[in-house]
């Protein structure tokens, strides 16, 4: 079912994709600099704390604010993906309690509109490269399976959290503090190196993985193959047991939202 | 292009209510500490909307579904929608099916009208290109000229039922599945509406329609099915159906 389903929604791209276009397009159609509010509310974010936060840990900013920045946008692809799952099918219930809407066009609408917002950002790093000099190796180029790993990783996630939030309206708030709790033991706004290399911390923290896969080709750096097997490894969990949840409860959906 | 089939066996719908209480994982994990004393077990009340319902419609079908508020004919139709999935039993569906349940959905305040028809197209079932080569046939059927470039929360709801009731009749449906009949607008409008609604209907292959107006009935189906407490009653000639629903309303 979950295969169906699946390709099916893949068939009928042009669907959310449009939605996912117009949701950033309807978001900021009455202001006056539009999506450009993405990249300069990110933008206004990564400098004031990169300039506060250099200082507390005594950094060099030229090594400290790509560092943040870079792990900041990719955090803000993450976190925003994770809290907004829980309520995915909630907010789409005047959608699927009168028409037939496959799960998936709506789990690929939300990561869309993430990624777009995403790609908004990267205008950031650019920004730092230019700022500081930095020229980017052909190690960036990793970037992009790295990308496509995570964000499979995310919507493994996704289908079990999305109907999770569907069944159990703790769900979403749960997340939220969830979320919030991992930006802080997560190595977005300190170094790794900061901590012990065992530290348990980054060790059974598979974001710091993932923002580590994502991070490394960017920096001119190579991600550690720890980093692959582990973001391999859960990606092969998380589709698992969301491919046994799907095919058992995603027909209740119109029933519970 | 495909033959239009419906095929129903024995098919059941047991609608769970999840309400208050039952909704939280707090409840789930008492229950569980407690060995389910607490939330009284796993007991989330279930209402019987379809049951055993079994019936098989072909091409050039056209049934009504008649009964009381309750009876289960709205179910029915969110089931062959495909909306709901049957709890027990059998359900094969071949064919396009179009759905006018409800003309509401898809309309984003905030964006245009032109961009709400391509949302409800695309939400219906169809291509971006496919909306794209109807797209000028619904604008003009719509009237509205100008006011499509403008965001539909400036609309009327007239102008917004009209918006929707363009772009579902403009569907190459091969099951079609009507909940009362759609109508709109102003005493111009409603004629040119009533035309198109019914070459609409008369392009289907199967046509579904739910509803409480004997007249509607008569005139666009050529077979009933009579709908109590979730169970199918009778099916067979329109004549024949509504003289059952009579009789069996007033004993």
């Amino acid at each position: 079912m979950i295969i169906r389903d699946l390709r099916a929604s893949l068939i009928n791209r042009d669907l959310w994709l449009y939605l996912a276009w117009q949701d950033i397009r309807l978001r900021y159609r009455r202001s006056k600099i539009g999506p450009l509010w993405i990249t300069l509310s990110m933008a206004i974010f990564c400098v004031s704390m990169g300039a506060v936060y250099s200082q507390l840990f005594k950094a060099n900013i030229a090594e400290y604010f790509p560092f943040l920045s870079i792990s900041f946008i990719f955090w803000g692809l993450i976190s925003g993906l994770l809290s907004e799952f829980p309520s995915l099918y909630i907010e789409n219930s005047a959608y699927i309690k009168d028409i037939r809407v496959n799960p998936f066009s709506l789990l690929f609408r939300l990561t869309t509109r993430h990624l777009i917002t995403f790609a908004h950002n990267l205008v950031i790093v650019v920004g730092a490269y230019l700022y500081f000099g930095i020229n980017p190796s052909f190690a960036i180029l990793m970037v992009l399976p790295a990308l496509v790993l995570v964000v499979l990783n995310l919507l493994g996630i996704g289908v079990s959290l999305s109907l999770l939030g569907a069944r159990f309206r703790d769900v979403a708030p749960i997340t939220q503090s969830l979320v919030q709790v991992v930006f802080f033991i997560t190595p977005i706004t300190w170094f790794p190196k900061l901590l012990p290399h065992d530290s348990l911390v980054l060790k059974l923290n598979p974001i710091a993985y993932y923002l580590e896969l994502l991070r490394a080709p960017l920096l001119g750096q190579v991600a550690s193959l720890d980093a692959w097997l582990v973001a391999g490894a859960t990606c092969v969990v998380f589709w698992s047991v969301s491919a046994w949840v799907y095919t058992k409860k995603a027909g209740k959906i119109p029933f519970w939202v | 292009m495909t033959i239009a089939k419906i095929v129903a066996s024995n098919i059941c719908l047991d609608y769970p209510v999840i309400g208050a209480g039952n909704h939280s994982l707090k409840n789930r994990i008492i229950g569980a500490a407690t060995g389910g004393l607490i939330s009284g077990g796993d007991g989330v009340p279930v209402v019987s909307a379809l049951r055993n319902v079994s019936f098989s419609l072909q091409q050039g079908d056209r049934v009504g579904l008649i009964g009381h508020n309750g009876a289960g004919k709205s179910t029915l139709l969110k089931v062959l929608a495909g909306i709901y999935l049957p709890t027990g039993g059998q359900l094969q569906v071949d064919g396009r099916i179009v759905s006018t349940l409800n003309l509401s959905i898809g309309s984003e305040s905030e964006a245009t009208g032109l961009e709400n028809i391509i949302t409800r197209g695309l939400l219906l079932g169809m291509k971006k290109k496919e909306i794209e080569e109807r797209l000028d046939e619904i604008s003009a059927f719509t009237e509205l000229g100008e006011y499509l470039d403008m965001p539909v929360r400036i609309y009327s709801s007239g102008m917004l039922t009209r918006l929707a009731f363009a772009t579902v009749t403009s569907m190459q449906a091969d099951i079609l599945l009507m909940d009362e009949m759609i109508g709109t607008g102003d005493a111009s409008f409603i004629d040119k509406a009533q035309k198109r609604l019914v070459d609409f209907m008369s392009r289907t292959n199967i046509l579904v329609l739910a509803s409480h107006s004997e007249d509607v009935i008569r005139q666009f189906c050529n077979k009933a099915m009579l709908f109590e407490h979730g169970q199918l009653m009778g099916v067979g000639g329109v004549d024949e159906i509504l003289e059952m629903y009579k009789v069996r309303s007033h004993a």
